[in-house]
């Protein structure tokens, strides 16, 4: 359903090149939750971005549903939703208005829009501020709007960009509840995050990002087969470790 | 892996695409709506400052009005007595103005106030009196029977008043007159007394007429600039907050997440900030008439102005300006980051855009065939001839129909920069970064550092042509090098420190790169060929009106050229050649083609960049000796936009500066034998259009050359140089 190849994106920032992303390649099935892990600056959001369409890679190609990103933008940003931490939300609108313009953005009807939105008010509970405007909402609430902006149009193809970030232990309940039944659904779901814990009880399978290069990749079994390591952090530390002595060296 | 089917939405059909972008302009509106900042600027603004304003401006008009009897004049006099002579006298006077019906207006009111002192004139200057008068009788020099009744003798009046104040002046002038009248009146009756028929050698009838540019204060020429200035209010709170807003709220990366077309998001933009400016500026005009018409100042003002009919038209400009206005606003913010970004984009912008509205009280400026396709000129003035009620229907149709291909441009833009990766995710740039050195030679300047350096070479070249100018009792060879050394140092030195300091790699920065041989062919027999084609081009210009000298300065300035010609002579024609023809040809390449147009590689899209140059290499050939010859611009782009080409296919500047020292020698080889090429058909001194035979070899040639060029063209370098980007970019988190 996802698929990663070789994918490659260079910046330069005050005349110094940044190599964000290094040649990362990775696939994701129907019905699958892939974790997307490494530190801050490892590329994660980069890759979901090109993925999506949003930047377009100095070399390799991402596929959603068989369309590449580069090509048919469109074709795949009608099939994903995209949960970014950073995202914000209009402040003089109310989240029904909100969440019914991105359905409208989306193409989706407004019987089934109507129907989507209950559904997702029920799930993430926000009837009770569903007609006050964005602006007097807190930091929890807004996270939830936006996670329900990002399914306003029942989208397959799940890209949760840090999705607990800001919220609290309810919060972060719901959004595994809900990455279970997108799993259920036959949604493909990347989930970007620093949190290895929360990855590990989370996804099927893991990618381990640092300094844009894939360092691991594979299900819990397979990783741990492969570095003699039990938990995601423990590997991660190790790889750590064996890259600042190759920098050293 | 092939493309799967999916139960994705279909297309939308053209009817509810139509209706998306409604829905899409309604949510615009509505967030806009309901913002506060844009109903302090929509409704407090009408509500209160206009009231306010006209309290002030009430006073200020009411001293420039002509209706005096509205006003009370404040007279001073030493004594009673010589009030009641004066008055007399002025009494008379103006009786004798009315029976004639040379005064119809009611007579002012006229307060004497009896001043003692010997300070009269100090009181005046103090503002105490509008006049002071001073009355001296000559008793016995006239018969008493002649006098006016009251007036005991002859006077000698001393009127002490301001003139440069509007009330000084109307009362001085109104004096005047009636004095004058009394006089013509004696001489007159005396003349008839000696049996003279007491006829006049000359008399007259003043038949006053209102004209456009006879009063300053004009329905016509006012409503331009309230329009620029109530539309761009109006539009610019809601163009920044719909496109840098949405990046500093951080709503637009899920806005770009979604299928929708930019041009769509843009178009859906573009009618809530048109329809806001619009509501703005209808309610600012409402306030403004409302509080006129209250106040009493809008009669005065405009007359007969203010009718239903002008209304009409008013708000049939209204929706032209604001429908320009929000493109370019639109367009304009499109490029910022935030809020502060778009403003400080926005001010300059407003203040050029005011300086066309000023252009509708500039008397014999008339829309014609360039002024109606000039954007934002044509729409000042034809709105200006619209409330004349004198447009020429022809160009009116041409400047909004332009002004709509210029929105439409604008939009186009908007929507290719909007949400893209370096609006999305670039981070600003501060003024730093400028200045900041990379760790590694760059190949390429950046485009920043390339603006700048045009930003500093445009004003040190008008200081330095200042200098220049100065230099015209030196000897001829100082003034060709001191020419050619200001070119060196401005086109080329400069730019080469810039690019040093900014670690950019001159060989390559300013595409020094060997070019093949076919390619300087190419330019060779280009250089040799586009001087006819430059000539005609500047002759087109003139016979198109497109010139500011006029035949006569021409004519004047013409010994002068044939004297400079002649010194020139006097010096070897090969350092001639080389401070004319080729050290400008290599400097101006370096910085136009080597330097600007190479920072814009890879950035921008071929045909802007090249025109973008050749936009700013024309642009500095305007400035001849100090004078401002228009009439150059069009064939020094067109000489710019070659010369652009060529670079850019052949990846050096090296041809175009053959081509460039070429053309410039061919242009002095036209002033040292001028003779010889008039008897080719080819008049200089004449400005006269050269015969076809020139033009169709001339373009032949032109074409062969480009074709060499062409054939000779460098695909790619290799290895592919990397560049610093359009604007720096951080990697994201």
């Amino acid at each position: 359903m996802i698929s990663v190849a070789n994918l490659t994106k260079r910046f330069t920032s005050g005349g110094q090149e940044v190599l964000a992303v290094d040649g990362v390649s990775f696939q994701v099935s129907r019905g699958e939750v892939y974790g997307l892990l490494g530190e801050n600056g490892a590329g994660k959001t980069t890759t979901l971005r090109m993925i999506l369409g949003l930047l377009e890679p100095t070399s390799g190609h991402a596929e959603v549903e068989g369309f590449r990103s580069t090509q048919s933008p469109d074709e795949v940003k009608s099939r994903i939703g995209l949960v970014s931490t950073s995202a914000g939300l209009y402040q003089w609108l109310t989240p029904r208005e909100m969440l019914l313009f991105f359905a409208d953005l989306y193409g989706t009807p407004p019987p089934v829009a109507e129907e989507n939105l209950q559904r997702l008010a029920e799930i993430f509970r926000l009837h009770d501020y569903l007609d006050r405007r964005c602006a007097t909402l807190s930091t929890g609430q807004k996270q939830r709007v936006n996670l329900a902006r990002s399914l306003i149009h029942d989208p397959p193809v799940l890209l949760l960009d840090e999705p607990t970030r800001g919220l609290d232990v309810v919060g972060t309940k719901v959004i595994f509840d809900y990455i279970g039944a997108a799993r259920q659904a036959g949604k493909a779901t990347i989930v970007s995050t620093h949190r290895l814990d929360e990855a590990q009880r989370l996804c099927d399978r893991f990618g381990l990002l640092h300094r844009g290069r894939m360092m691991h990749e594979g299900t819990l079994a397979e990783l741990q087969a492969a570095t003699g390591l039990a938990s995601l952090s423990e590997m991660f530390l190790q790889g750590l470790t064996a890259q600042a002595e190759a920098d050293a060296a | 892996m092939s493309a799967a089917s999916s139960s994705r939405p279909a297309a939308p059909s053209a009817k509810e695409s139509l209706w998306r972008i409604a829905r899409l302009t309604r949510k615009e509106l509505r967030e806009t709506l309901r913002d506060r900042r844009t109903i302090v600027t929509l409704v407090l603004m009408p509500l209160l400052v206009y009231p306010l304003l006209s309290l002030a401006f009430k006073q200020f008009v009411l001293s420039n009005l002509h209706d005096t009897g509205q006003v009370e004049w404040r007279i001073a006099v030493p004594t009673e007595q010589q009030g009641q002579a004066f008055v007399a006298m002025v009494r008379q006077g103006d009786q004798l103005l009315r029976a004639d019906a040379a005064e119809q207006d009611s007579a002012p009111k006229m307060s004497l106030f009896v001043y003692p002192y010997d300070d009269l004139t100090e009181a005046v200057v103090r503002s105490e009196f509008d006049l002071g008068v001073l009355a001296h009788p000559r008793t016995g020099v006239l018969p008493e029977a002649v006098l006016p009744s009251g007036a005991p003798a002859a006077y000698d009046f001393e009127l002490i008043y301001r003139p440069a104040a509007p009330i000084g002046a109307a009362l001085g002038t109104y004096i005047e007159n009636r004095l004058r009248a009394v006089n013509q009146q004696y001489v007159q009756s005396r003349l008839k007394e000696l049996g003279d028929s007491g006829e006049m050698p000359a008399t007259w009838q003043v038949q006053p007429i209102e004209t456009l540019q006879q009063s300053g204060l004009q329905l016509a020429t006012l409503v331009p600039m309230i329009l620029i200035l109530l539309t761009i209010v109006g539009a610019v709170y809601p163009a920044i907050d719909l496109t840098a807003g949405e990046r500093e709220r951080n709503t637009l990366e899920a806005l770009m997440a979604a299928p929708v077309p930019r041009l769509g998001l843009l178009f859906a933009k573009y009618l809530a900030v048109l329809s806001v400016a619009m509501l703005t500026a209808l309610v600012n005009l409402v306030g403004m008439t409302v509080t006129l018409l209250s106040t009493g100042l809008g009669p005065q003002l405009f007359g007969e102005g203010l009718s239903l009919g002008a209304v009409v038209i008013v708000f049939a400009l209204l929706v032209l300006f604001a429908a320009f206005f929000s493109a370019l606003l639109l367009c304009v913010t499109s490029f910022a980051r935030s809020f502060k970004e778009a403003q400080a984009y926005l001010i300059p912008l407003m203040m050029v855009s005011l300086a066309p509205g000023f252009l509708s009280v500039m008397p014999g400026l008339e829309l014609n065939a360039w002024l109606s396709v000039a954007p934002l000129i044509n729409i000042v003035l034809l709105a200006r001839d619209v409330l004349a009620g004198n447009a020429e229907p022809v160009w009116a149709f041409v400047a909004v129909i332009t002004t709509c291909l210029y929105a439409t441009a604008a939009l186009g833009l908007a929507a290719r920069i909007f949400g893209s990766d370096s609006i999305l995710y670039g981070s600003q740039n501060s003024w730093s970064d400028l200045f900041r050195r990379p760790a590694k030679p760059l190949s390429q300047p950046t485009l920043g550092g390339a603006m700048a350096c045009l930003a500093c070479i445009v004003p040190l070249y008008v200081v330095l042509s200042g200098f220049q100018a100065q230099l015209a009792g030196q000897s001829m060879a100082t003034q060709l090098a001191a020419g050619a050394g200001m070119l060196a140092l401005l086109f080329g030195v400069l730019p080469a420190l810039v690019a040093r300091w900014q670690g950019v790699e001159l060989r390559a920065g300013f595409q020094l790169h060997g070019a093949s041989p076919l390619a300087i062919l190419g330019a060779v027999v280009l250089g040799c060929s586009l001087a006819p084609l430059a000539y005609e081009l500047i002759v087109i210009s003139q016979s198109l009106g497109i010139a500011t000298l006029s035949e006569e300065l021409l004519a004047e300035k013409m010994p002068l050229v044939n004297r400079l010609v002649e010194q020139w002579r006097q010096l070897s024609p090969a350092a001639v050649l080389l401070a004319i023809a080729i050290v400008p040809a290599i400097a101006e390449e370096l910085f136009f083609r080597g330097y600007l147009l190479g920072s814009m590689r890879g950035r921008l899209p071929a045909g802007l960049a090249i025109a973008f140059a050749a936009l700013a290499f024309g642009l500095f050939h305007a400035s001849v000796g100090g004078i401002i010859a228009v009439e150059r611009v069009l064939s020094s782009m067109s000489l710019g936009l070659v010369l652009g080409w060529v670079c850019w296919t052949t990846r050096s500047a090296i041809p175009g500066m053959i081509l460039h020292a070429l053309n410039n020698a061919f242009v002095v080889s036209l002033a040292y034998w001028g003779d010889g090429f008039k008897g080719l058909g080819w008049d200089v001194e004449g400005q006269r259009h050269l015969p076809a035979t020139w033009l169709a070899l001339a373009g032949a040639v032109a074409l062969v050359g480009l074709a060499l060029v062409y054939l000779g063209r460098r695909r790619r370098l290799n290895p592919p140089l990397p560049a610093a980007p359009l604007a720096a970019e951080t990697p994201p988190p």
